[in-house]
């Protein structure tokens, strides 16, 4: 029995060992010792362990290495991701004027340009999701409008890009690569296969209409594979748990060690928190409306000077104020109470009106553009862009046979179902950052006042 | 009275004892058997806030003397419990 309470007094700290590791092997040589003794020496150590700043550190990093396991364990319950990969190669229809390696086929892009755009499309992605074989993102669609589920799809699951070895084939001839993520590696390759097959359909329907035969320039390299798990990020993942676990541990310390400091601290940490929710409960919800351009036609016009004589014309002055006037949008009306309609039209222009070109290939002209408004009203935001939107394609249609050039219409204006601002998780987070360093300045200030008011021992 | 810092200013009260004496001295006055663990966290915190203090010695064993601010603090809770002691006795007497 002494035996193990001897190794049990080596949990104990190591400066509490060097005080008092002596006399206190003297006590347990001593003392009739018995198995409760045991229990007894174990929860000293352990209360001394936790009233130490060594300890403290210890258990921080206990904390982190217990937190850094679990994230670890949980890595493992990720749902696995498949990426499945197509690589096509486009070929233009003639021999290209450069043929330097590097240089790219202008009018290859804009036929690649095009076709992306109509099979990548939010109505084209939607019926790709909604399609009763494949079923895509049932989770999300659950909590997501289905626009947004497209957008996801778009924005993060598939990758269309330019690849980067030599293509081979024609002179000028480029290859680019269909990947999509997915947690069911059939469906990841099934829409792969369906992208890749869409993008012939449309090759071929465009050289149809050009008089051509058969699918002319667009070879399908190699067909959607059926792919292994993507590389999953446990390392990322265990260093991310490592991180909130040091917090925590930290965090634990310093609410056992200073708890009454602590207490405080949270208290203006929640203040801030209500404060900020309060406020941010009270900033109106901001929807926003997106349409989707494109400039299309002579090849050497130059698609961003096109947008902004289109948007000099469309966005001018007068239009605006006529359009913030109209009976049917009847725009900024708080703001026109106590504001000249010149301001409310630069605020309309300057803070919520975007037009901005949409690239959806790295390494090329834009010719695609979206134009967005923001506005607390949704069906109005909808109605702005719609109208803005039909303005670009009158506009466009005037001078259309004069420069050579036409502006169509891609994605018509969507109704937003989800605010795209404010972000009140953001100003929660802020308004408790704000309220801790308004503690932390408090607290300081009443200890400096405190210690102002007590009186020096000669003082007394 | 189970509190282990104040039997062991009680137990110091009457002059200098290592941790084993301690131990033997608070089981005879108080009938409660302080574990080895629980006998030197008291004395650590009893150190750290200055009521006793160690005596100089050669010996393994480390004594251990009461201090000035320890015997005042075993003063008032002597007295603060002997109030308690002698209001719940009277109390008990008019029952």
């Amino acid at each position: 029995m002494r035996r193990w309470i001897g190794w049990a007094a080596y949990l104990y700290p190591a400066a509490w060992r060097a005080r008092y590791g002596a006399e206190f092997d003297a006590l347990l040589d001593d003392a009739n010792v018995r198995w409760r003794d045991l229990a007894d020496v174990l929860r000293g150590a352990f209360i001394m362990q936790l009233t130490s700043w060594k300890s403290y550190g210890k258990i921080a990093v206990a904390t982190a290495i217990a937190c850094a396991i679990l994230a670890l364990a949980g890595s493992f319950l990720i749902p696995e991701r498949y990426e499945s990969k197509a690589v096509m190669r486009i070929s233009p229809q003639s021999a290209p004027a450069d043929s330097t390696p590097g240089v790219v086929d202008e009018n290859l892009v804009q036929r690649l340009d095009q076709m992306q755009v109509n099979i990548l499309g939010r109505r084209a992605l939607v019926n790709l999701i909604l399609e009763s074989k494949l079923d895509l993102y049932r989770e999300e669609r659950r909590r997501m409008p289905i626009d947004d589920v497209a957008e996801k799809m778009r924005t993060k699951d598939l990758r269309i890009r330019l690849y980067d070895t030599p293509a081979g084939g024609k002179p000028g001839a480029q290859a680019f690569v269909i990947a999509f993520a997915y947690p069911d590696r059939y469906k990841a390759q099934q829409v792969v296969r369906e992208l890749s097959g869409r993008f012939m359909e449309m090759n071929y329907a465009q050289a149809q209409r050009a008089g051509g035969k058969g699918n002319p320039g667009l070879e399908l390299l190699e067909s959607a594979d059926l792919p292994e798990p993507a590389p999953r990020y446990h390392i990322s993942l265990m260093m991310l748990g490592l991180g909130v676990g040091l917090l925590l541990g930290l965090l634990a310390t310093l609410v056992w060690r200073r708890p009454k400091w602590t207490l405080q601290m949270a208290g203006f940490a929640a203040a801030g928190l209500v404060l900020a929710l309060a406020v941010a409960h009270f900033i109106p919800d901001v929807y926003v409306s997106r349409a989707v351009m494109r400039v299309t036609g002579a090849a050497d016009s130059a698609p961003i000077s096109l947008l902004q004589q289109a948007q000099q014309q469309v966005l001018g002055n007068d239009n605006l104020a006529r359009l913030i006037l109209s009976p049917n949008l009847d725009l900024y009306k708080k703001e026109r109470a106590h504001m000249p309609l010149t301001d409310v039209v630069e605020k309309m222009r300057s803070k919520d009106l975007r037009i901005h070109a949409y690239q959806a290939l790295p390494g090329r002209h834009a010719q695609a553009f979206v134009i967005s408004f923001s506005y607390p009203d949704r069906f109005k935001a909808q109605s702005t862009v719609r109208e803005l939107a039909g303005q670009f394609v009158e506009w466009s249609l005037s001078k259309s046979h004069q420069e050579g050039y036409n502006l169509e219409m891609l994605e018509s204006a969507d109704l937003p179902q989800i605010p795209g601002s404010p972000n009140r998780l953001s100003i929660a987070i802020l308004g408790a950052c704000a309220g801790l360093l308004l503690g932390l300045i408090t607290l300081r200030w009443r200890r400096g006042r405190g210690q102002q008011l007590t009186p020096t021992p000669a003082a007394a | 009275m189970t509190d282990p810092t104040l039997l062991v200013l009680a137990s110091l009260a009457d002059g200098d004892k290592h941790g084993y004496a301690m131990m033997e001295d608070i089981q005879r006055f108080a009938a409660v058997r302080l574990g080895p663990g629980t006998l030197y966290g008291a004395i650590t915190r009893l150190e750290e806030r200055g009521w006793i203090r160690p005596v100089n010695t050669d010996d393994r064993r480390q004594p251990y003397r009461i201090t000035g601010a320890g015997r005042e603090y075993l003063e008032e809770q002597v007295a603060s419990l002997d109030r308690v002691l002698k209001t719940a006795a009277k109390r008990l007497k008019h029952a």
